[in-house]
């Protein structure tokens, strides 16, 4: 899931593909134009690149992103997905879960660290592949 | 960047190089929504749009109809000729009329330049402008240097000649403003009778003889002679047009360089530009009208969301 979840996805992929000894499909989801938050906020938000380069009919998906917190981004990312067709089979993986938060029932099958936060804290996730460090930042308001 | 500053978009004068960008961003990605095998994303769908026509219009009607359905707007559609607009109404009433149906967003083309812009004054939804009379066609603007940027790779310091009836063309005044805050140089070349007065003042040459102007550009927007204005005799005859500033192979081939080749349409072929330079790989006349769709996308997916 755009913007942060295509770099663990790439990241992952890697990995599964040296234990499985298989290539594994990666494709880029940006949930911009399903979010149900559209209208409600100050202003549009700027949509990143969808690149999904195959169907994704019958096929087991695992949706990544970098934090789970509401689950609104997730249920944005099912419906965008059924543009690609219906996958036999889907499942989420984070490497944030911020506990307490959701506003839909979604939960994660994979989850790298669950967090209890406060609705006033931000958490952000820096990647090497965005030119920075591997950074979890759990943020205050005020910061 | 993420927002326009405007809540209507009625002509390119207004808008920042930056507004510009966001819009061309934003239909870089609507255009990969429309390459996709279901074309459709639900971003619209709690949003009303009327398109209210006081004018002749296909391309832009139809373009603006396929992008409000595309996000999955809500579409009335309106046509002064059907209406009760010949029984006397006025515009403002017929408008608000429309909005007490609870419509968010009106698509508006008239034949009285400033109308959108009074519109907005007085009523609350977000305007659109597909065309005021001669004054600016602003979407047109945008998909016509958001082709450029496709061909060219940058609209930036590229040479664009306008060809035609610069007069009575708010394509051309829009494309004016829309190549001139994006970098380019402008040139407009007609015959005389149909160049504005004062034309130079906006910062563009001006070129009288169609092979000059040519030799100068890398691209050629060709705007349509409008036969309905031909018995105001601006010019003796079409195949007198035709002569002098049509665009044809032989003249193309003469030049030793390649130019792009535009027309917003509707094309008079064998007029403004024959056939085989219409349909040539040079001219973009139909990557235009499939950019218009994603470009409109992009207006009312960025004026549509800034609202509470």
């Amino acid at each position: 899931m755009q913007p942060r979840g295509i770099y663990l996805a790439e990241r992952i992929r890697k990995e599964l593909e040296k234990i499985l000894n298989k290539p594994i499909k990666t494709g880029y989801l940006d949930t911009t134009f399903h979010r149900d938050d559209f209208r409600r906020r100050d202003h549009p938000l700027t949509p990143n690149q969808t690149k999904v380069p195959f169907i994704i009919e019958d096929k087991n998906v695992i949706l990544i992103d970098d934090v789970l917190y509401t689950g609104r981004s997730v249920r944005a990312a099912l419906d965008a997905m059924t543009m690609f067709g219906r996958p036999a089979k889907v499942e989420l993986l984070v490497l944030i879960d911020r506990m307490y938060s959701r506003h839909i029932p979604v939960e994660g099958n994979y989850v790298g660290r669950k967090v209890n936060t406060l609705p006033s804290q931000r958490v952000l996730v820096e990647l090497q592949e965005q030119g920075k460090k591997d950074n979890i930042w759990l943020m205050n308001e005020a910061e | 960047m993420s927002q326009l500053k405007t809540k209507h978009l009625l002509g390119i004068k207004n808008l920042s190089a930056e507004e510009i960008q966001l819009i061309f961003e934003t239909a870089d990605n609507f255009k990969d929504v429309l390459n996709r095998p279901i074309k459709k994303v639900p971003s619209l769908r709690d949003v009303t749009v009327a398109n209210v026509f006081f004018e002749n219009s296909t391309r832009t009607r139809l373009s603006f109809e396929l992008a409000e359905k595309r996000l999955s707007a809500d579409v009335i559609n309106f046509s002064s000729s059907s209406s009760s607009v010949k029984k006397g109404e006025t515009l403002l009433d017929t408008v608000n009329n429309i909005l007490a149906m609870k419509v968010d967003m009106v698509v508006m083309r008239h034949s009285s330049p400033g109308a959108p812009h009074f519109l907005a004054k007085h009523i609350d939804a977000n305007i659109i402008n597909a065309g005021d009379g001669t004054h600016e066609h602003p979407t047109q603007a945008l998909l016509d240097t958001f082709s450029i940027r496709q061909k060219t790779g940058d609209v930036a310091g590229k040479k664009v000649v306008i060809v035609g009836d610069i007069l009575h063309s708010r394509v051309a005044l829009s494309n004016i403003f829309a190549l001139q805050k994006l970098g380019a140089e402008v040139m407009v070349c007609g015959p005389a009778t149909l160049l504005p007065k004062h034309i130079a003042e906006l910062g563009v040459k001006v070129e009288l003889d169609i092979r000059k102007a040519l030799e100068w550009c890398d691209v050629a927007n060709v705007l349509r002679i409008q036969l309905e204005r031909q018995k105001m005799r601006y010019f003796p005859s079409l195949r007198e047009y035709s002569l002098y500033y049509g665009i044809n192979k032989q003249l193309l081939d003469s030049l030793d360089k390649e130019i792009v080749i535009m027309h917003p349409g509707p094309i008079n072929r064998g007029v403004e530009i024959t056939s085989d330079v219409a349909d040539s790989e040079h001219s973009i006349i139909l990557d235009q009208v499939e950019n218009g769709v994603a470009i409109r996308m992009a207006v009312l997916y960025l004026l549509a969301g800034q609202r509470e």
